[in-house]
């Protein structure tokens, strides 16, 4: 019975999953993706691990993959096994919704571990940014449940045609005195965070697209500005009068004034009771 | 980009900001409509049943025909389409005590549809009305949505009783309803609607029933 209701509330999304792997068929997610539609969990399990274990794939599949196992889990009374799992899919999707087409009792793995996002600070992310003064790249990775393995990262200065590259061991700071960046203020650049079988966690910019980070200030434009009412200590300061001055009368202006008549937007909310 | 040209486009930000900022802010009021009413056949099902759930659905063009699909899929436990809103699986005495709270009503004709859930994942109960709950609002008119009985209820119904004798034993004291042989100790009696007919007396919207 268990596993019949898994297996109606997830043939709608199944189906579109399976046709979609028809471009990757005899993969092992594609072989997990036809044993959750033959609702063998034991294989989905199998399949969804080997697909897991030989790296190279892209979030939204590796997010699948962890979907996979953890149903597989859930359904195989691995409770903590699918907590792990669904915790991994929620650091990747952190809008994933697998509780709507599990049976109610089969939800408590996945809302567990939505639970733990929920009181988290901070999510799996990376940020980047470089100084100023040195032109080194500074990389500032948040892993919560420590997913990442390695990054890498390729970067470019700018009017530059080659990125050079460069893999390190994931830490949660890290930064790279990039050949060719040195007392540079901006530049492109790629990052890809790996997990420890080579899958990607987190991807910025692409060959054809790539990221940029930092300011473009042209040397000129810099020497104008030194001359010019931009350099002045004193613009800045009346500017910063004046905006203060117009942010206090805005609202006060609508704080006060305007409340009297201000447009009144109903929002309806209903109530649902039981009785007999 | 020239400092002159800098000046110009702060400048013309500076404008927008105080110009967005003389726009009224709407003042939210929060409304409720007249209260969804789902009525079990009686109180013995509600002794038997663990939690309920109850989901929002886009109706199609015949909305007879809609609520009977809706309620064997809410029997089958699994639903075709994703529901427009889903309130969750909420325990039942929680929902017979507090009510539920639906945070914003979908203006237009909705399926609402509830799905009423024994202690191990079976259905007892569904039952499917389709309402404009804005309308209803506004003629303050309140909707009560007949639950009928599954065909699993009515075969543990018929072959066994609630351990526990009332709402209050179930809820406050939460004794067990565990299912024990007929003749044990009973408080109601199942003639509601049979499974399927979750029709009320709403005009022309309610389900048809199966």
């Amino acid at each position: 019975m268990h596993l019949l209701r898994l297996a109606h509330g997830l043939l709608p999304a199944v189906a579109i999953l399976a046709s979609a792997s028809g471009a990757v068929a005899q993969s092992p997610l594609a072989d997990a993706e036809r044993s959750y539609v033959a609702v063998d969990f034991d294989a989905t399990l199998r399949h969804a691990t080997r697909a897991l274990e030989e790296g190279g794939h892209p979030p939204n599949e590796l997010a699948r993959i962890y979907e996979l196992i953890g149903v597989a889990k859930e359904t195989l009374r691995d409770y903590d096994g699918a907590k792990a799992a669904f915790l991994r899919l929620l650091a990747l999707r952190p809008d994933a919704r697998t509780h709507e087409v599990l049976a109610p009792t089969a939800r408590g793995s996945f809302l567990e571990a939505r639970g733990f996002w929920a009181a988290q600070q901070e999510r799996l992310g990376v940020r980047v940014d470089i100084s100023s003064e040195t032109g080194a790249l500074r990389i500032s990775l948040s892993d919560p449940i420590q997913m990442a393995r390695r990054v890498v990262i390729r970067a470019r200065a700018p009017n530059a045609r080659a990125f050079v590259q460069t893999e390190r061991p994931a830490a949660r700071n890290m930064s790279w005195n990039a050949p060719g960046l040195e007392g540079q203020t901006w530049a492109s650049y790629i990052l890809r965070v790996l997990d420890e079988h080579g899958n990607t966690l987190l991807e910025i910019g692409s060959e054809e697209s790539p990221e940029t980070v930092g300011q473009r200030r042209g040397r000129g434009e810099e020497e104008e500005e030194s001359g010019s009412i931009f350099a002045s200590p004193w613009f800045w300061i009346v500017t910063g009068v004046v905006v203060a001055g117009a942010v206090s009368a805005i609202l006060y202006w609508q704080l006060v004034v305007e409340q009297e008549d201000a447009p009144v937007q109903e929002v309806l909310v209903g109530r649902v009771r039981l009785g007999w | 980009m020239t400092g002159r040209f800098r000046a110009s486009v702060m400048c013309l930000l500076f404008a927008s900001c105080i110009a967005a900022g003389c726009e009224k802010d709407p003042v939210i009021v929060m409304k409720e409509a007249p209260a969804i009413t789902f009525r079990l056949p009686n109180d013995r099902m509600f002794r038997f049943s663990a939690s309920i759930q109850v989901t929002v659905h886009q109706p199609g063009a015949d909305w007879i025909s809609n609520c009977f699909l809706l309620k064997q899929q809410a029997t089958n436990m699994s639903f075709t389409e994703e529901p427009l809103l889903d309130l969750g699986v909420q325990p039942i005495c929680d929902v017979r005590r507090d009510g539920l709270v639906i945070p914003e009503v979908l203006p237009g004709p909705r399926a609402y549809v509830v799905q009423i859930w024994g202690p191990t994942d079976r259905v007892f109960g569904t039952g499917c009305q389709v309402v404009d709950l804005a309308q209803k609002a506004a003629a303050g008119e309140e909707t009560q949505i007949d639950v009928g009985a599954t065909p699993v209820y009515t075969t543990l119904a018929g072959s066994s009783d609630p351990a526990c004798a009332n709402e209050a034993e179930k809820c406050d004291l939460e004794l067990s309803c565990a299912p024990v042989p007929v003749g044990g100790r009973d408080a109601g009696t199942d003639s509601g609607p049979p499974a399927g007919d979750g029709g009320s007396a709403d005009a022309g919207a309610e389900d048809g029933g199966a």
